[in-house]
């Protein structure tokens, strides 16, 4: 059925919608990352774009290309809308923002995966929670999954077995003032979502 | 209009749903102490309600590590956003007998846990719930994988 739907698209007040949404969210996330390691979290513009899927590689080259990297991905579904955040780490970072989560033990792979849990708990649930917030969802979260860890960011998703055609994606870069901590949230929306959310949204656009 | 017998009804089957599914259900105040036991807890841990409600989490279980599960509960309490614990970070935070204790192979369950605030009617969270999943055939699988694979890696090294 779906292959007989046109591919989806975003008019300029869709995609100025969605970065508004995301700007809630995500500000209420940094907010809450603020509040639990008492540090002051830059937020950039979110990126929303619908790519397809020979240019998400690129989009994950785009993010980081040279250094190796740590992914966990948490799946969150609800009123007709699916999607995954997906969550890519500086390898770098860790030693900055387990000084910062005040982490006591060893920083080894283990320990890296628990640092990475901690922030994917806060920045993953916020955001999600956020945007659910704002279209009157209540997203179930499934739990998350690791993707890797010190890997190349290319490795991460293998898109030859991909079942997806074209995402909606909305990219966030957290950084930390004053400390070497690089983050990046992608939030990737199947097709069928989309659909629904530009019917959601534009109850708001009306306005 | 509603009915309320058939609320009272509804009351009852979630009551009856919430003490069968195959799911560990723990209701914890600030102070850590235990205030919902469901039968999933009672079953695999021994101890009836009665013996772990008002009891306080950790002195009941010293296994559950007290630094690590308070860090990962404050932020829920602190920040009312839920989190998670996979079995990869560390296998279980109860430590429950494998549920296959004849054909399988696990000493213990293997668990991923989601802890969520439960909001007061002001908008306050006094209280989490925490929630128990049973990961062992899927934790399993992927040690056996792991294993299968540096095999493999072995094999076709010596082949070279």
């Amino acid at each position: 059925m779906s292959e007989t739907l046109p591919p989806i698209s975003l008019t300029e007040d869709e995609r100025d919608c969605y970065q508004e949404i995301t700007n809630v969210a995500m500000g209420q996330a940094a907010d809450r990352l603020a509040r639990l390691l008492n540090v002051y979290v830059i937020l950039p513009i979110p990126n929303v774009n619908v790519i397809e899927i020979n240019e998400f590689q690129m989009t994950l080259k785009a993010i980081d290309d040279t250094s190796s990297v740590s992914a966990v991905c948490q799946g969150f579904i609800g009123a007709g809308i699916a999607g995954e955040a997906l969550l890519i780490f500086n390898d770098s970072s860790f030693a900055d923002i387990a000084t910062l989560l005040d982490y006591q033990g060893e920083l080894d792979q283990h320990g890296e995966l628990e640092v990475l849990m901690d922030v994917a708990n806060v920045l993953n649930g916020a955001c999600i929670q956020g945007i659910g917030e704002q279209l009157d969802i209540d997203f179930n979260q499934t739990h998350p999954m690791v993707l890797g860890q010190h890997c190349k960011i290319s490795d991460l998703i293998n898109s030859q077995e991909a079942k997806w055609q074209r995402t909606l994606a909305i990219e966030i870069n957290y950084t930390i003032e004053d400390k070497n901590v690089n983050c990046d949230l992608l939030l990737l929306f199947t097709e069928d979502s989309v659909r629904h959310m530009n019917r959601l949204i534009s109850f708001l656009l009306d306005d | 209009m509603s009915n309320p017998g058939l609320e009272m009804d509804e009351f009852h089957w979630l009551m009856d749903i919430l003490q069968t599914v195959d799911i560990g259900l723990v209701v914890l105040d600030r102070q850590y102490t235990i205030k919902l036991w469901n039968s999933f807890m009672e079953n695999h841990s021994g101890l009836r309600p009665d013996q772990a409600k008002e009891k306080n989490l950790f002195e009941l279980f010293p296994e559950v590590e007290e630094d690590w599960f308070r860090k990962k509960a404050e932020t829920v309490f602190l920040l009312k956003t839920r989190a998670f614990t996979i079995s990869d970070q560390r296998p279980y935070l109860f430590y429950f007998k494998n549920n296959h204790p004849i054909t399988g192979r696990a000493d213990f369950m293997y668990q991923n846990s989601t802890i969520i605030p439960l909001n007061s009617a002001d908008g306050s969270t006094h209280h989490i719930c925490l929630i128990i999943y049973d990961v062992t055939q899927a934790a399993i699988n992927k040690v056996d994988l792991a294993k299968t694979r540096s095999a493999l890696i072995k094999l076709s090294n010596a082949n070279k």
